[in-house]
């Protein structure tokens, strides 16, 4: 039911509306113009080349761009390949058997979510990197291989399917498997065939995000990729930040945003398939029994362990082990300046994009287009923001008002969505239970929906302030030297030559994973329920 | 014939103390009759379905057939039928892939199996909706499917659990009679578990009641 005490007026989308408009479609519209208008310079790189630099199509005509494209989508195809392979097998454990701890491992999940992408990329390094804990243990390093890559994405993703696949499987018709198993189909065989399509359009959904994430990313691939497997992404960063060829680079994006664009409309279409109501049915979770099941949970937590926490306990293992003089670092005024930009910024965002969610999940909860603009920010990646916010406030570059807008633009969709959830789980009797005691809709939404809503939002609070607080892409392309970031400082520190900066990046790391996980703690904890809103990573 | 020999089986729920839902249960019912098991909503009906279908296990006692101890065999080799309240039919399947799949999860090749169900559909006056999904059905189709998906494997035992409960109440008394005319000819044991009298005593050939984890008979 939706009685009139749950609607809400459309104008309060007007805020963030027009916020969208202003700081990612109008920019991304001025991105195409750039692309369109011809307005691309031929490459020195590829003068010699003898292509049609003006083309549209000069990527697809360039072998080290053609590359750059075809990798991006073949490393994001291989991760959605891997974490299917790894995480189905685990989500079925964890949604079939009841053991010790699985809630706690449930809530770990979130980890990843919260871990900003250069601290994940500084513990690939940590542990299987030239100097990681492999190497000196006598193994072989992985530099310049596409694992350092694939290895990063699945830290990220692998959580994203396990936490999907994990509540597609508690969806499953508990009468319909058992009705297979009475009609002689073995466990195997009704997991095949019942559960396996009952799923998938779960798994589908998941994939999509998984691929978005890796194809649009940009911290992982910057740092792990290396000269032969970095992404398009960092291609683009590269033609603007260092070879100032904005038309190559808009014609890239373009692309980008074309490939991005079908799996994100495909995402979407998956997502209203999958909006039906929960099943009362459940298949009911048991504590393992014979061997082979204590096996399986054996199994998956290992899995767990050596793709989701092992880089995490790597770098601070290696930050422990780096010495005092390493740890002298975290008092310099460079990082204390850079925490003070850190917290500064990701504060204000925080503020603009609770109130911006506030406002978009309140104004869209009737109209499922609205829903979807939320989405938005999410598809469009940070590089491809922060060009397009280039190219269309040059006089504003590097001015605060506009970095802290590009923040909120990444932060508000978890919280838009978060409240949007917590907004569909709203009993609507309960508003008109108050209404008719005589409360105002005014009183009716502060005393009886703001409470109930409260957890959900908070949940996106917490989800969008460890976002601000580890973003990178953003702060690279659109702040000055003096705005450095936590961030931002461990990139500096890696570019430079030597063991000491490296053990400098590793302590800043720790201290920046550090800080996320406080503030989403803070805000967020004690929550009962820990569903993320949509992640994203850039 | 089956027999049940001092079935118990409790249950906790999430936050609670652990109750006896079953408490030394017996029951024997021979070949080609029916049984029918009163008993409220929680009384434990469904779980010694799901019992005697291999799909919980019993904390005590035994499931005999012809003799043979059953209680560890794994549902898909007993060669029973169970049919749930929601029908339990596979929305992913066509009609005839869902009555089909029975006979193909018990080693019969695709088309084989496919005609039969064909055939099985025919003669349930469903001959016109095999390709359909099952969800396009109405609510008395999908449970002749669901009927027609237990009873073609030919099963040693059918188990219904409240059948009707979810149909109205001029369907149920319809399919009510055709059901049994169908179950009748196919001449094996039922054990009807339904919380209506009327129903049970229609049905069944003797009825039993579960009432506080206790089988008493009623008539």
């Amino acid at each position: 039911m939706t009685g009139p005490a749950l609607r809400s007026p459309r104008w309060l989308a007007l805020a963030p509306l027009s916020f969208l408009l202003l700081v990612l479609v109008a920019p991304v519209l001025r991105l195409m113009v750039e692309a369109w208008s011809g307005a691309v310079l031929p490459s020195a790189a590829h003068a010699d080349d003898g292509l049609d630099a003006l083309s549209l199509w000069h990527p697809w005509g360039d072998p080290y761009v053609r590359w750059r494209l075809l990798w991006s989508a073949l490393q994001a195809a291989l991760t959605c390949g891997l974490v299917l392979l790894l995480g189905v097998p685990v989500a079925w454990v964890l949604a079939r058997f009841d053991f010790a701890g699985r809630r706690w491992v449930l809530r770990a999940l979130m980890l990843p979510f919260v871990v900003p992408t250069l601290v994940a990329a500084m513990g690939v390094l940590a542990l299987w990197g030239p100097q990681g804990l492999w190497a000196q243990a006598g193994g072989r390093s992985f530099e310049d291989t596409p694992f350092l890559l694939l290895y990063g994405n699945v830290f990220f993703n692998l959580c994203v399917l396990v936490r999907s696949a994990t509540d597609a499987l508690e969806q499953v018709s508990a009468s319909r498997v058992a009705a297979a198993r009475t009609l002689g189909a073995t466990p195997w065989r009704a997991f095949w065939r019942i559960e396996w399509p009952a799923i998938l359009p779960w798994l589908m959904s998941a994939l999509c995000l998984v691929f978005l994430y890796c194809f649009a990313g940009f911290g992982l691939a910057l740092v792990l990729g290396g000269q032969a497997y970095a992404t398009v992404e960092v291609e683009i960063y590269t033609l603007v930040a260092y070879e100032l060829q904005l038309g190559a680079a808009g014609v890239l994006a373009l692309w980008t945003i074309g490939i991005t664009g079908v799996f994100a409309l495909l995402y979407a279409a998956l997502e209203r398939r999958l909006a039906t109501p929960l099943r009362a049915d459940r298949i009911p979770r048991r504590a393992p029994e014979r061997a082979a099941e204590w096996l399986a949970v054996a199994g998956a937590m290992a899995v767990l362990v050596l793709f989701c926490l092992a880089p995490i306990a790597a770098i601070v293992l290696r930050a422990a082990l780096a010495g005092a003089s390493a740890w002298a670092v975290l008092w310099e005024p460079d990082t204390l300046q850079a925490l003070g930009n850190t917290l500064r910024f990701s504060g204000v965002a925080l503020l603009l994009a609770t109130a911006l969610g506030l406002l978009h999940a309140l104004a869209a909860r009737h109209s499922a287009a609205l829903r979807a603009l939320a989405f938005l920010p999410l598809v469009v990646s940070p590089v491809l923001v922060a060009f397009g916010l280039l190219l269309l406030y040059p006089t504003w570059t590097a001015s605060v008002p506009l970095l802290v807008a590009a923040y909120a633009l990444l932060a508000y969709p978890f919280v838009a969505k978060s409240v949007a959830s917590g907004l569909d789980g709203l009993p609507a009797n309960l508003l008109a239970a108050a209404r008719s005691l005589g409360a105002s809709p005014w009183r009716a939404f502060w005393r009886v929906s703001w409470p109930l809503l409260l957890p959900a939002l908070r949940r996106g609070m917490a989800f969008a302030a460890a976002t601000a607080v580890g973003e990178f892409a953003v702060t690279l392309f659109l702040s000055r030297p003096e705005w450095a970031t936590l961030s931002t400082l461990i990139y500096q520190h890696l570019g430079r030559p030597g063991a000491a900066h490296l053990d400098a990046a590793l302590v800043l790391a720790c201290a920046l994973m550090a800080l996320a996980l406080a503030v989403f703690l803070l805000i967020e904890w004690p929550g009962a329920d820990m569903r993320h809103p949509e992640e994203s990573h850039a | 014939m089956l027999e049940l020999q001092g079935i118990c089986k409790s249950w906790r729920p999430p936050r609670g103390s652990e109750r006896l839902l079953l408490k030394d249960l017996n029951l024997q019912l021979p070949k080609g009759q029916t049984v029918a098991l009163l008993g409220p909503s929680g009384s434990g009906k469904s779980t010694l379905l799901k019992i005697i279908a291999g799909l919980e296990r019993p904390d005590a006692g035994h499931v005999l057939l012809d003799g043979r101890d059953i209680t560890y065999l794994p549902p898909e080799q007993r060669k029973f039928a169970l049919m749930f309240q929601d029908f339990a039919l596979f929305p992913h399947l066509s009609v005839q892939d869902n009555v089909a799949f029975g006979l193909i999860e018990q080693g019969q090749r695709r088309p084989a199996a496919s005609a039969q169900a064909v055939e099985m559909l025919q003669r349930f006056g469903l001959g016109s909706h095999t390709r359909a999904k099952v969800w396009q059905l109405s609510g008395g189709e999908q449970q002749r499917v669901a009927l027609a998906r237990a009873l073609i494997t030919a099963p040693r035992l059918l188990l219904l659990d409240e059948p009707f409960s979810a149909l109205d109440a001029d369907l149920r008394h319809s399919l009510r009679a055709e059901f049994q005319a169908r179950i009748a000819a196919s001449g094996m044991a039922v054990l009807w578990v339904t919380h209506d009298e009327a129903e049970a005593r229609a049905v069944g050939l003797h009825g039993f009641r579960v009432s506080e984890g206790c089988l008493s008979p009623v008539w």
